[in-house]
């Protein structure tokens, strides 16, 4: 199982390095913004569906977030806190999109995230219900905490600032706010497991 | 609970997460290719105000049937009504101060070029819903270009 980092409040080593993809895609080097799209697409994304966007809207916003980076990636004042701008642009967009007239095409857009694809069985019985009873106990969080564990789980190595900018918290608070998300999920799922039968005894 | 606890539970979770709600490849495909959209050495007009988020003097959205949309640069404000019409969005622009200019609205299917009279009024029609940006050519040929932002 791949370790996962906690967000770092000092400067990591990766810092220098999402700077000078900056730096080098603000020259014209194309690999430097796909290495930061590999970086940060999926923290964009999780931002995106945190506000239980539909997958059509999700997208949107993924682009034009993406799209506003590309004309900002050489007027950034912090290089090295792209990814808190990706995050922050994010949010906005999807305040946007959810607050604005209805559109166009005007047909039912729910955006049922939590509905859709469920994880398909895989070796046992036992693994699914348990994937379902995690899935179930995750829908069923606050929308706080499903934006903080999602902004976490979305990066490699994430910095406090990026869910500080995802959240609108301070810094302080993640550390206390994450522990509470994270028992909330620890009772939500033993309970969901109880009810589908996927407990741990065999 | 142990950080071990945590530790195990968040990574349960990433795997889950990873299996129903990844990030789609065509979503990253569009990321890379956005990288074509930027331009060099032209102004870019920040979103100055959003009928539809955006609360006017009285605190009250905006109740016009359209969207109004304005960027601004020290030179140049670049004002929106955005309606939804049959088979897209009605964009009709106007460039203050007046003034004839090449203009292109952005979005994500392409460019469709549009012109601004010697009024400073443009407008199109059958713009798709997603991203949306203007780029104005000015008479001194100096190139502005808006922030990028949702329809």
């Amino acid at each position: 199982m791949a370790t996962i980092s906690f967000p770092s409040a000092s400067v990591n080593v990766s810092t220098p390095r999402v700077a000078s993809l900056v730096a080098a895609a603000a020259k014209g080097e194309e690999s430097a913004w796909n290495a930061l799209v590999d970086r940060f697409g999926g923290l964009v994304w999780a931002v995106a569906r945190s506000h239980r966007l539909s997958d059509a809207d999700a997208a949107d916003v993924c682009q034009t977030t993406w799209l506003r980076l590309a004309e900002h990636v050489s007027r950034l004042r912090e290089p090295e806190l792209v990814g808190p701008w990706l995050a922050t642009t994010a949010r906005r967009e999807a305040l946007r999109v959810l607050r604005r007239a209805s559109r166009v095409d005007a047909l039912p857009d729910d955006g049922d995230w939590a509905d859709a694809s469920l994880p398909a069985p895989e070796a046992g019985l036992v693994d699914a219900e348990r994937r379902t009873a995690l899935w179930t106990a995750f829908a069923a969080l606050s929308e706080r905490c499903q934006t903080l564990l999602r902004a976490l789980l979305a990066d490699p190595e994430p910095r406090y600032e990026q869910v500080s900018a995802v959240l609108g918290i301070p810094v302080g608070s993640i550390g206390p706010t994450r522990a509470r998300c994270l028992e909330e999920l620890r009772r939500s799922r033993d309970i969901a497991r109880i009810s589908l039968g996927a407990t741990d005894s065999p | 609970m142990t950080r071990n606890d945590d530790a195990e539970l968040l990574a349960e979770l990433r795997d889950l997460l990873e299996a129903v709600d990844a990030v789609p490849e065509a979503v990253l495909n569009a990321a890379r290719g956005s990288y074509t959209w930027r331009t060099i050495d032209a102004e870019l007009a920040q979103l100055a105000y959003d009928s539809a988020v955006d609360f006017d003097l009285a605190g009250v959205r905006s109740g016009t049937a359209g969207r109004l949309i304005t960027f601004e640069t020290d030179a140049v404000t670049i004002e929106l009504d955005v309606e939804p019409a049959q088979g897209g969005y009605r964009v009709v622009g106007q460039l203050a101060p007046p003034q004839e200019a090449g203009v292109a609205i952005r979005h994500s299917r392409g460019m469709t070029p549009v012109g601004a009279d010697a009024l400073g009024r443009f407008s199109a029609e059958g713009i798709a819903p997603g991203p949306l940006g203007v780029r104005c050519e000015l008479a001194d040929g100096s190139v502005v270009v808006t922030d990028w932002l949702t329809l």
